[in-house]
């Protein structure tokens, strides 16, 4: 049973990576707290599971509703961040209006569902799981780890090979210094908001097929997740979100799996406030919290 | 007297006494606080249409001392506070004289106290006691846990006849807790073994961990205990996690729902529940039943709707012994005092005990994609 559930872990944790790495993007980029990404991951199933009931075939609706997230996210800095960017306390002010933005695309989804739970159809994804070396593995499963892999693998390319990639080191390094090195920030702004919401809408359908169900509530356990990876990891550090998701993934399975259940959520806690204690700037946090203590 | 004069006499006489047996005779209102919308809307629609049959059903009838029955139904979003203000608003500004409240048991608990304050009588199909106890206002049209879930404890342990089982429940609610608890001692009294135990929130959606840990136990059967949607889900992922076909999977009511057999689809069959309500009915009453809910529904009924019914039936029934124009407290005192209704769901008859009403339930199976009545009953 352990090779098993070290397997199961490690795609629940490939999901909680790519939730994270798009929420550790904004906030690595431009020290933005969105509460509201859980909100866009929910919206992200939503928009998949509509693709498929339309008609699209599954690899079309995650690329449709990938394009509906990162456009939402886009559409969400232009109109609730982007005015608060020139106030004195704009990190403050951002964290509370993202909650805000939150409740209102919750509230929007509960009027559209009606508060069901929606699942997509039966046989859009075969069942029967492949049995190898001893482990159940279902086709669901590889396209998971194999999603996961593939957007963190993008991701990297895009960061560290692309001239765009470096223009957003360089307005997360520094800001006015990337402008007037002739950077320009709002394209910046634009091109990591739809990665980061483009991440949560995939990551959306993943979960929403995975684990067949989709509802307006569903994004808040994997915001709460998202801050547990995003501490653990290091604020910032898109290395740290990936290890640190795929740690907690496996680290949440492996409780379920060999203690009574309800002790999950104390001991996945527990462990982020021993983090706290031992590596206050989780595990790849050192450098990125010492660029913002230099920058104040 | 001439022949004309005697006709028109007798004919004065029978209007009298018509006008005497509807004199005073009132639009007796119910108003039905019901979980239309939130985590609980899955019941409390359900509930809320087998409320309205029941309804017209009465006012058809009109067999409640020339009353009639005046239905409002209003949401309360699965939400405590919602909840309360509803009943405050049917009870001192609508003035209702029964109120229908709610299908949730953690809300029914909320709201119970400031019915019993407002002395109105109010009735719940929550499958907690918590509501009713110590208190003479509130009655439990549903029958306790303990009593229900005995039935379905006693066809496992009799009929089925497992070995080993593995017990899964909603740790976050009351009436899961308490379900599985009886389950697990009947079963364990008569000698079936209990390998694991195991709890999930009603809002989770991953199980793969929870369903690897139980599959390789290889029990012989499984008892759920949680909502329809997150059991038809476990149940998925119990068999992507390789649970052997031979393990027979056991819940309460709500794997006997709509809801559950849709979510779960050929998971769910050979599965077995435990029912209010039988499809198709157990009873001329239920037949009709099922008829009148699916005209208006488009749809067949399920057990929350039979309860919904079974509500209304006791509301008229009490209405009915209480006589033209009911007061509240007149109602309450019927209520509490009615023996051997026919209704809809068990096999076919409740009686209040305590205010709490009692029937015998039945345990179902699936079969083919329908609810059939379970063997060896």
């Amino acid at each position: 049973m352990l090779a098993q559930q070290l397997f199961n872990g490690l795609v629940l944790g490939a999901v909680y990576a790519l939730f994270a790495l798009g929420f550790n993007l904004v906030f690595g980029v431009h020290k933005i707290m969105n509460l509201a990404h859980g909100a866009v991951f929910m919206i992200g199933a939503f928009a998949g599971l509509y693709g498929v009931l339309g008609g699209l075939p599954l690899w079309l609706a995650v690329l449709v509703a990938a394009l509906c997230t990162g456009l939402l996210s886009v559409t969400i800095d232009a109109l609730a961040f982007r005015p608060l960017r020139t106030s004195s306390e704009a990190e403050f002010a951002v964290l509370i209006t993202s909650i805000g933005v939150d409740m209102i695309l919750v509230n929007l989804a509960l009027r559209v569902s009606e508060a069901h739970t929606m699942r997509f159809p039966f046989g859009v994804v075969p069942v029967e799981p492949l049995l190898v070396f001893g482990l159940r593995i279902t086709p669901l499963q590889l396209v998971i780890l194999g999603a996961a892999l593939l957007c963190g693998a993008l991701l990297a390319w895009y960061l560290y090979r692309t001239s765009f990639g470096r223009q957003v080191r360089a307005v997360s390094s520094n800001e006015r210094a990337a402008m007037l090195l002739g950077v320009e920030p709002r394209a910046v702004y634009f091109q990591t908001f739809f990665i980061s919401g483009a991440l949560a809408g995939i990551a959306g359908v993943l979960i929403g097929l995975a684990f067949n169900s989709i509802s307006f509530s569903m994004g808040e356990p994997y915001l709460l997740r998202g801050f547990v990876v995003l501490i653990v990891g290091g604020l910032g550090s898109l290395p740290g979100a990936a290890v640190a998701g795929l740690a907690l993934g496996i680290l949440q399975t492996l409780t379920v799996a060999y203690f009574p259940s309800g002790l999950t959520d104390l001991i996945v806690y527990s462990v982020l406030f021993l983090m706290l204690l031992v590596r206050p700037n989780g595990l790849f946090g050192g450098a990125i919290a010492d660029a913002r203590m230099a920058r104040r | 007297m001439t022949r004309t004069a005697k006709f028109r006499a007798a004919a004065f006489a029978a209007v009298l006494l018509a006008m005497t047996t509807t004199a005073g005779a009132a639009e007796v209102v119910v108003g039905a606080i019901a979980e239309l919308t939130g985590s609980a809307a899955d019941f409390g629609t359900n509930t809320a249409r087998g409320l309205q049959v029941g309804a017209e059903w009465l006012n058809a009838r009109k067999d409640m001392s020339g009353n009639t029955v005046k239905l409002i139904v209003e949401d309360d979003g699965t939400d405590k506070g919602q909840a309360l203000t509803l009943l405050n608003k049917f009870a001192l500004r609508d003035n209702a004289a029964v109120i229908v409240g709610t299908s949730s048991s953690a809300l029914s608990a909320s709201i119970a106290p400031r019915a019993e304050e407002l002395k109105v009588p109010m009735i719940t199909i929550a499958y907690s006691t918590a509501a009713v106890e110590g208190r003479q206002w509130v009655f439990k049209a549903t029958d306790t846990i303990p009593h229900q879930f005995q039935a379905i404890a006693n066809y496992t342990a009799d009929v089925i006849k497992p070995k080993a089982c593995v017990r899964v429940w909603g740790r976050d609610n009351e009436a899961y807790v308490q379900n599985s608890k009886i389950w697990g001692d009947t079963v364990t009294a008569k000698g079936v073994k209990i390998l694991d135990d195991v709890t999930v929130l009603i809002s989770d959606t991953d199980f793969t961990a929870a369903a690897t840990r139980i599959s390789s136990l290889k029990p012989d059967c499984l008892y759920l205990a949680i909502s329809p949607e997150p059991a038809a889900n476990f149940v998925l992922q119990l068999k992507s996690a390789g649970l052997p076909a031979t393990t027979k999977l056991i819940g309460g009511t709500t794997m006997g729902s709509r809801i559950f057999l849709g979510a779960a689809g050929t998971a769910a069959e050979g599965t077995y529940s435990l029912a209010e309500y039988s499809p198709g009915g157990v009873n001329e009453l239920g037949k009709k039943f099922e008829a009148a809910y699916q005209a208006k529904f488009r749809e067949k009924p399920d057990t929350f709707a039979a309860a919904g019914f079974s509500e209304m039936l006791i509301i008229g029934a009490a209405i009915k012994q209480a006589g033209a124009n009911p007061s509240r407290q007149a109602i309450r005192d019927a209520m509490a005092g009615l023996k051997d209704l026919e209704t809809v769901i068990g096999k076919g008859r409740l009686s209040m005990v305590n205010r709490i009403a009692q029937y015998d339930m039945v345990v179902l199976t699936v079969k083919s994609g329908n609810l059939t009545v379970a063997p060896g009953q």
